[in-house]
């Protein structure tokens, strides 16, 4: 384990909107942390900085010990910070095979020309899936006939093989069945097995106890709570959480 | 299509209501509604008009879908990207026409024809980087730039030409591309036949293909994803700009002369060709083989309609009874393919 994220002393200001006051938060490799709180409490806004969607008012971020300035997404994705969201990271007309290869296509020679290699990536994608124990019936499948637990895996297949290092599931489990929240916990422990760090953002506590190796709860733009699992119970996590 | 039928074969095992022989033949001919289209109105012509059944005919209808199959390529390119190119047809006008009066009129024998008909689709590409510039950079809505520059191109035309140039005073290799033979069959359905392939290749093994696809299927998914969603824009305008010019070309060999309404209205039948082949007008969807069979169609009806003994305005009116057959069409078969691949269980 290393330190792979610290965030430190970030601000945002919307206007006069402060919405992040001052947040610090770190995450190791192969750590899972559970960023909890209500609706509004700066969630989202911090996501979106790491992810390099928002530029931060103030603050630094270091990523694997360097000062980094995450400008855009693709920035994010070239660090290997790779954020999975069933809506807005995969594009329904497009098969299974082309959405975790987006942008990062396998080519080969054809003549002076260089083509999309298709076979390697439909193997690539079959393999992958079949390690997720996703029940797709082929890497051909158009995206948008697949369940949102299903988009998740295929979210997480990409992180899985671009060998990101830290990957943000921004609430994966709403809008999700029993059997899909259980899939996506279930591809949480393989990211972690691959000692891939992982911010998971829910406001469903139950699933991010399950899950977590910490928890960092956030209200009003700033951390109130900052626990290990091993410290806090259940119960003592949503009485924090409840009263707060 | 291969995994249309892993789909089906999976499904059936826990759907044995439904037979999954009936799911497969419908998703074969929604697949390639066009291609049934087509036929079922060549052989409904072939019954009425006495004489259709003959290789003439056919050759006649592979004339007339080349000049207007290739606008209909240009056009599937844009509606792929999740927009629109009203002013195609006027950029194909103008091109060719520009490029005609210089040749045929304000300084003849000046530029060597081989040159001057690669300047045609160069001069296309120019004004298709028109409209790609204010849809892809500046971010303007494509029906409003096209609507523009659709009015622009089209009254520019006009103002730059009143009495046509006719073929005579034009190089004659100026009009090889829509006037003249190879073997029974026109060049420009080899053209339009080449464009199609090189197409097709294109869109299914580069990753600008893919570029295309996505963009048209969800612009701001698509940035967020890395791609650099204007430039794929800009491009695409480029390219449809190019066919445009090429279409061009075709015009006025098939009229055999330089006008200023070459290519006049045929963009409603490049939507039309394009949406019954089978490409969404949202965006994302479709195949270039789908917007061969919709240019192949209208050239079906086209030759129909000629050999039918009616007058022209009503022939109009069999237009526009196509145009919006075109867009019934697409929307059925769009949610009839949806409904028999969705997972019956979730």
């Amino acid at each position: 384990m290393g330190l792979l994220l610290e965030v430190k002393g970030i601000h945002k200001l919307y206007g006069k909107v402060h919405a992040l006051k001052g947040l610090d938060l770190h995450v190791q490799a192969g750590e899972v942390v559970a960023l909890i709180g209500d609706n509004g409490a700066g969630k989202s806004t911090l996501i979106k900085i790491i992810s390099g969607v928002l530029p931060p008012t103030e603050g630094k971020i270091f990523f694997n010990g360097e000062d980094v300035n995450i400008d855009s997404v693709y920035t994010a994705r070239k660090l290997g910070i790779e954020t999975v969201h069933q809506d807005r990271t995969i594009i329904g007309d497009l098969d299974v095979t082309k959405n975790i290869f987006l942008t990062r296509e396998e080519t080969k020679y054809f003549g002076p020309f260089k083509i999309l290699d298709h076979r390697k990536m439909r193997e690539v994608a079959k393999k992958l899936t079949e390690t997720l124990g996703l029940k797709i019936s082929s890497p051909d499948q158009e995206v948008r006939f697949c369940s949102g637990g299903e988009r998740q895996g295929i979210a997480i297949a990409r992180a899985m093989y671009f060998k990101s290092k830290l990957v943000i599931l921004d609430e994966p489990t709403t809008a999700l069945s029993a059997k899909g929240v259980e899939k996506v916990l279930n591809f949480v422990n393989h990211l972690k097995e691959e000692n891939i760090g992982v911010i998971y953002i829910t406001h469903s506590l139950r699933s991010g106890y399950q899950i977590a190796d910490r928890f960092v709860v956030i209200s009003q733009g700033e951390v109130v709570a900052n626990m290990p699992k091993k410290s806090i119970t259940f119960e003592d996590l949503e009485r924090l959480c409840i009263t707060d | 299509m291969p995994y249309l039928i892993d789909k089906l074969a999976s499904e059936s095992k826990d759907n044995k209501t439904l037979s999954i022989n009936a799911k497969r033949v419908g998703l074969f001919v929604l697949e390639n509604l066009v291609w049934f289209l087509t036929l079922a109105i060549f052989i409904a012509f072939g019954l009425l008009i006495e004489g259709f059944f003959t290789p003439n005919v056919a050759y006649f209808i592979l004339y007339i879908s080349s000049p207007i199959g290739i606008l209909v390529l240009a056009q599937s390119l844009c509606l792929l990207s999740g927009n629109f190119d009203l002013s195609i047809a006027q950029n194909a006008g103008l091109s060719a026409l520009i490029v005609g009066l210089i040749i045929g009129r304000e300084m003849p024998g000046v530029i060597p024809t081989s040159i001057a008909i690669a300047l045609v689709p160069l001069l296309g590409g120019v004004l298709g980087a028109v409209n790609g510039f204010f849809i892809g950079i500046l971010k303007i809505n494509s029906f409003l730039v096209t609507l523009s520059t659709y009015l622009i191109y089209e009254f520019l035309a006009y103002y730059l030409l009143t009495q046509p140039i006719p073929g005579y005073h034009l190089p004659a290799g100026f009009l090889a591309l829509g006037g003249w033979k190879l073997g029974p069959i026109y060049i420009t359905f080899y053209a339009f036949l080449l464009i199609a392939i090189i197409l097709s290749l294109f869109l299914k093994n580069t990753a600008f293909g893919i570029k295309i696809y996505a963009v048209g299927s969800d612009y701001e998914i698509a940035k967020t994803a890395g791609i650099n969603a204007d430039q794929v824009l800009f491009w695409v305008y480029v390219m449809a700009g190019v066919l445009a010019g090429i279409a061009g070309l075709a015009y006025a060999g098939f009229g055999g002369s330089i006008s200023n309404s070459m290519a006049g209205g045929e963009v409603f039948w490049s939507f039309a060709g394009a949406i019954i082949g089978g490409v969404s007008m949202k965006g994302g969807r479709g195949k270039i083989l789908g917007a061969m069979g919709g240019a192949l169609l209208l050239g079906v009806i086209g030759s129909g309609v000629v050999l039918l003994d009616i007058t022209a305005t009503l022939r109009d009116v069999i237009k526009g009874l196509v145009v919006l057959a075109a867009v019934l069409i697409g929307k059925y078969r769009t949610s009839a393919i949806d409904r028999l691949l969705m997972p019956s269980k979730i």
